[in-house]
This record gives structure tokens, C-alpha cells and sequence, in this order.
């Protein structure tokens, strides 16, 4: 009986050593794949452009209605680009589209010009999908057909003036292989 | 056999060939070749410098000759460039009303998520509202229209856009619109919740005009 006790107790200490082990290995992945958590003003931040419908493409420059949330929403989601690639985030994008096969290019800008503007941006992960992702928070929720304030599309106005398009609509190919990011 | 390098042919009294042609000493002939060479390049160069500066006509003299100036030939020739680039966005941006409403109607038709992030199509009392206040501007200011297009949550914007980067931004929902007038001299205005009655268009119409 003691000899069974022991065993027992023996057991019990290898598998909490186990779970523990396991937690620990979990915890060092997540802080190896970290980013810092505040967002530096000289940031390039990413937004993905799938529609041509945010394009004039007399003169290929964005329109406002690229950084505007959705219903029932006062964030506009972001990537951090300096952390990954223009290719990753194509392959990403295409994924979010299925069954759909629409990307147009990626849109980018400087997080100063967000912060510049008043508006927050939050670094908000998606863990094991994506580790770039953060978010434009306009501080206003919009509504279904109801205007937002003319300050608001002032500002996100603004921001669209100092952002630069680069194309790639090719979806058979989840590799970028349109224009060369140059920022 | 001596070649005759240099010679000059002598026509006599009667303008008739002269035999007796003279075979010029090319010794002696180098400073006369040279002299004339640095006379020639002196007129030349003269004329050049000439060329180069500009020259203010006196318009009572009458002058039979143009001389045209190398730097006013460049400056004429941006200055119609420029005039060319103007042009070309005038004629881009002319739009007719009947183009306006097929594009609303286009934009009426959208599928949910047309943008990949939720956006819904154009709502109908939107675009009503958008007609309304097309019908209250003047095919004029409708021409000058630089920009328009459906939001993600429904509304529908458009913009006027003159070549000073002065603007006017128009946002229309279903019961109100807002706008904001952005003009180099003077500070930015903003319109919120502008109703669709006849003094708010009449507004906001003054502002188009002035654009």
C-alpha cells in the first residue's frame, strides 16, 4: 500500500512538472513573437485596400471612404508593416476574402499621422492569426446611413492626403507581386 | 605634281574667268584666315549673347525682325504646359447630372461587404437625399464635382476640389448632411446635421459657388 501511495504521489508530481513545463514552453513562444506594445510614431502602418470602389483611378489616389468603419463600429483595422511583409499580408488577405479572390493593394502611412489627427492607435493582436494587427480608433461609432461629423472626415482626410497606394490585384498568387514597396 | 590647295579664282572686268589665277602662300594667308575666323566668331557670338538675354521692345518702334529670347522660349513653353495640365482636368472632371445619378444608382446596387470589411451599399434614403440636393445645385456646380462615392455604413460623399487644394466635403445620410468648407483664406468651417430644407441647401449652394 505505501509502495502504491508513493507511486501515486510520484505520478501526481510528473504530470503538475508536465502541465507546468507545458505552460512555460507556451508563455516563452508567446514573448518570443511579441511586438512592442506601444506603436512609434515613425511606424508604417498597412491598411488593405480589396475594392477598386476606394481608388480614383484617374489619378490612383485613395478615398476617404478606405478609412472608415463599418456599421456599429469606431475602428478601422490596421497592420504594423515594419514587423512582416508585403507578402504576408497579401496571403492573409486573400484568406480573409474566400470565397471571394479580391485584393487591390495595400495602403500605407506613418502612425504619426493617425496620432497628429487624434485618433488612438492600439496595437490589438489576433493571436495565431495575426500578430500585426491593431487598430484606428476614430472615438465616434457609426450608424447605418447616418453621416459622421464633417471634423471627423476632415481629419481622416488628412490622413488619406499622406498615404500611398501600392497595387498588386493579382489573386492567383498569394506572393506580391505588384509594385514595389517603396515607403 | 603640287596640288593647289588654296587659291582664288579672279573673275576680270567682264566678270569672265582670269586665267591668271593666284596661288595664295598658305603662310600668308594664315593671318588673314585667322582674322576673318575670329571676326566671324565675334559676330557670332555676339549675336548669341544677344539671344540669350531678353529685350524689352519698345512697341512705338516699329521692327521689322523678332529675336526670340532662349530663357522667355522656355518660359513660354511651361506656361503652356501648365495651361495644357489645366485643361485636361477641367474636361476629366466635367460631369453631366445623368452620370452622377447612373453612378448612385451603381452604387445602390453593391453587394454587403463590397469593400471586404462589412460595408454595406448605399442606403435608399441616402441616395434620395443625394438627388435632392443634386437637384437644388446648378448644372454648373455639378460639373465641378471632383469626387464622389458610396461609405462603408451606407451614406454617400461628395467632394468640389478646385486647383488651389481649396475643398468642400459633403457627407449625406438618410434624415441629415454635414459638411465642412476648407478655403486658403480663411479658417475651416463645419456643418453638422444640416437639414434637407431649402434655407440649409441654400447654405450650403453659396459655398459650392464659391469654390
Amino acid at each position: 500500500m505505501r509502495i502504491l501511495a508513493f507511486l501515486k504521489t510520484l505520478f501526481c508530481q510528473c504530470s503538475k512538472n508536465a502541465e507546468s513545463f507545458q505552460e512555460e514552453v507556451e508563455q516563452e513562444e508567446a514573448s518570443s513573437f511579441s511586438l512592442p506594445s506601444d506603436i512609434s510614431y515613425e511606424e508604417n502602418i498597412a491598411r488593405y485596400i480589396f475594392s477598386p470602389i476606394n481608388v480614383n483611378e484617374k489619378n490612383n489616389n485613395l478615398k476617404n471612404n478606405c478609412l472608415k468603419p463599418p456599421t456599429g463600429s469606431d475602428e478601422v483595422s490596421v497592420n504594423r508593416f515594419d514587423y512582416t511583409d508585403e507578402s504576408f499580408l497579401k496571403n492573409l488577405g486573400l484568406e480573409m476574402q474566400k470565397p471571394n479572390k479580391e485584393f487591390y493593394g495595400l495602403a500605407f502611412f506613418k502612425a504619426q499621422l493617425v496620432i497628429e489627427n487624434n485618433f488612438d492607435l492600439v496595437y490589438t493582436p489576433i493571436p495565431s492569426v495575426n500578430e500585426f494587427h491593431s487598430d484606428i480608433k476614430i472615438g465616434y461609432v457609426v450608424e447605418r446611413d447616418v453621416e459622421l461629423p464633417a471634423e471627423i472626415n476632415e481629419k481622416i482626410r488628412n490622413i488619406i492626403k499622406n498615404t500611398k497606394l501600392f497595387k498588386d490585384t493579382n489573386t492567383d498568387t498569394s506572393n506580391w507581386i505588384g509594385d514595389e514597396i517603396r515607403l | 605634281m603640287k596640288t593647289l590647295d588654296n587659291y582664288q579664282i579672279k573673275l576680270n572686268s567682264h566678270l569672265e574667268f582670269d586665267s591668271n589665277f593666284e596661288i595664295l602662300d598658305e603662310k600668308k594667308s594664315l593671318p588673314n584666315m585667322k582674322a576673318k575666323v575670329f571676326l566671324t566668331a565675334a559676330m557670332l557670338g555676339s549675336i548669341s549673347f544677344v539671344q540669350a538675354t531678353p529685350i524689352n521692345y519698345d512697341l512705338n518702334i516699329s521692327q521689322d525682325y523678332r529675336i526670340e529670347s532662349l530663357k522667355n522660349s522656355e518660359f513660354v513653353t511651361s506656361e503652356i504646359s501648365t495651361y495644357v495640365d489645366k485643361l485636361n482636368k477641367v474636361s476629366d472632371k466635367k460631369l453631366t447630372k445623368f452620370q452622377i445619378i447612373e453612378e448612385i444608382l451603381s452604387f445602390k446596387s453593391l453587394e454587403n461587404s463590397w469593400d471586404g470589411y462589412s460595408a454595406k451599399p448605399l442606403g435608399i434614403k441616402c441616395a434620395s437625399n443625394a438627388l435632392k440636393i443634386l437637384d437644388n445645385i446648378g448644372e454648373n456646380e455639378l460639373s465641378k464635382i471632383s469626387d464622389f462615392y458610396p461609405n462603408p455604413n451606407g451614406t454617400i460623399s461628395f467632394e468640389w476640389e478646385n486647383l488651389n487644394e481649396e475643398i468642400i466635403s459633403l457627407e449625406i445620410g438618410k434624415d441629415t448632411f454635414s459638411y465642412y468648407v476648407s478655403f486658403n483664406s480663411v479658417e475651416t468651417r463645419y456643418f453638422n446635421k444640416q437639414n434637407f430644407n431649402s434655407e440649409d441647401i441654400s447654405v450650403f449652394k453659396n459655398f459650392i459657388l464659391s469654390v
